[in-house]
């Protein structure tokens, strides 16, 4: 997103946007804003349902452990509200994905050598900022119900 | 001469990284005029340009379309002033992701403006008056440097604009393509009785279509008057641009 948006930046379509009387952020953003955290929830339920898979493949041809066995001993250790934890998570790591990347796009000025440093600065920005959000987003689902 | 003033920029200053690039600026452009704007390379005309499309902000200074400040006003407010702009950008500045069609379509769809039908109707018509009808589905990775200033004029008036601000309409283009560009503008200009401000440093452009000519220099306005004004001035400057440009084209 980053260096789409830089490269549009830095060959004038922001500016060409804008003299059509199109609100950029409006235009550009929010599609994306609406398409990742809707997305990333979902890409959660696809991993989740990867690695279950794969734990119980692996553990029953190298184990031998059974499926029923498995899967008795993952409803066990995991509650539903978990799954729900998770995907909160993700809907807030989509938002922190967006704006970061977005922004550092939007912002870009010069040629194609800093459209590459605003996608490196996005994407270090954006790792950061999940790394944080995560702690805090524990922090807070473990006071509520879900936690 | 003033009640037919269109745009008029007032004591317009900008600085950028420290560098001041225009420093109180002066300009007032009238309705149904070619204004060139000449300057070298780096004097700040594209700068200017985009204040007066509304694309940038001034640190000191106003900008007035029809009286009124478009400086002082709201995004949402510059948005409704912008739909009466158009602008053709110096490499096209076409959005890659869509065929030129789509391009020229854009803001009627995105605004409502029109009805399928007469947006599709537009988009040919427009096209046409550009000749590139025949281009209508290729995407701006298939068009030469000529056919993507072209393409960005017919996106420019789509919206049926009073005023049309090109950027360095020629830059880049063989001199058989800046003919065609050059009479294109004429042509514009003449049918349509839109206002037009061209910046660029080909003096052959700007003595070919502007009724006035404006000189960049040193972020100020050295001198504003007809060709054949311009080409009689007593000025140093004036004169040593003139020289300088003619020297390059022999």
């Amino acid at each position: 997103m980053a260096a789409e948006l830089g490269t549009m930046k830095v060959q004038e379509e922001i500016d060409a946007l804008r003299s059509l009387g199109i609100h950029p952020v409006r235009y550009l953003v929010m599609p994306r804003f609406v398409a990742c955290t809707s997305m990333l929830p979902l890409l959660s339920v696809f991993a989740y349902v990867a690695g279950l898979s794969g734990g119980l493949f692996v553990s029953f041809s190298l184990a031998d452990v059974l499926p029923r066995t498995y899967m008795h001993y993952v409803i066990m250790v995991t509650s539903t509200l978990d799954l729900v934890a998770g995907l909160i998570k993700a809907f807030f790591f989509g938002m922190i994905i967006v704006i970061v990347s977005c922004y550092e796009g939007l912002k870009t000025v010069g040629g194609a050598q800093e459209v590459g440093r605003a996608t490196t600065r996005a994407v270090v920005a954006a790792f950061i900022s999940i790394l944080i959000a995560d702690f805090f987003l524990t922090k807070v689902l473990s006071w509520t119900p879900i936690g | 001469m003033d009640s037919n003033r269109l745009i008029q920029v007032k004591g317009l200053s900008k600085k950028f990284q420290g560098h001041d690039v225009l420093k109180g600026l002066d300009l007032e452009v009238y309705a149904g005029e070619v204004l060139a704007i000449m300057g070298s390379s780096g004097a700040g005309k594209s700068v200017l340009l985009k204040h007066m499309a509304g694309l940038m902000t001034p640190d000191v200074g106003s900008i007035f379309f029809k009286d009124k400040d478009i400086v002082q006003l709201s995004e949402t407010k510059l948005n409704e002033i912008r739909l009466r702009f158009g602008m053709v950008f110096q490499f096209g500045a076409l959005f890659n992701s869509m065929t030129v069609g789509e391009n020229v379509a854009l803001a009627l769809r995105y605004h409502h403006l029109e009805d399928k039908d007469a947006i599709e109707q537009i988009v040919r018509d427009r096209l046409e008056e550009v000749n590139l009808l025949g281009s209508v589905h290729k995407l701006p990775g298939e068009l030469s440097g000529g056919m993507k200033k072209r393409a960005s004029l017919a996106r420019a008036l789509a919206l049926e604009p009073d005023v049309i601000f090109y950027d360095e309409p020629t830059t880049g283009l063989d001199p058989v393509m800046c003919e065609n560009i050059e009479e294109l503008i004429r042509d514009t200009n003449r049918k349509r009785g839109v206002t037009s401000v061209v910046v660029t440093h080909d003096v052959a452009l700007a003595f070919g279509i502007g009724s006035r000519i404006a000189m960049l220099h040193e972020g100020k306005i050295h001198a504003v008057d007809t060709p054949e004004g311009f080409e009689r001035s007593e000025s140093e400057i004036v004169k040593q641009f003139l020289k300088r440009a003619q020297r390059q084209r022999t």
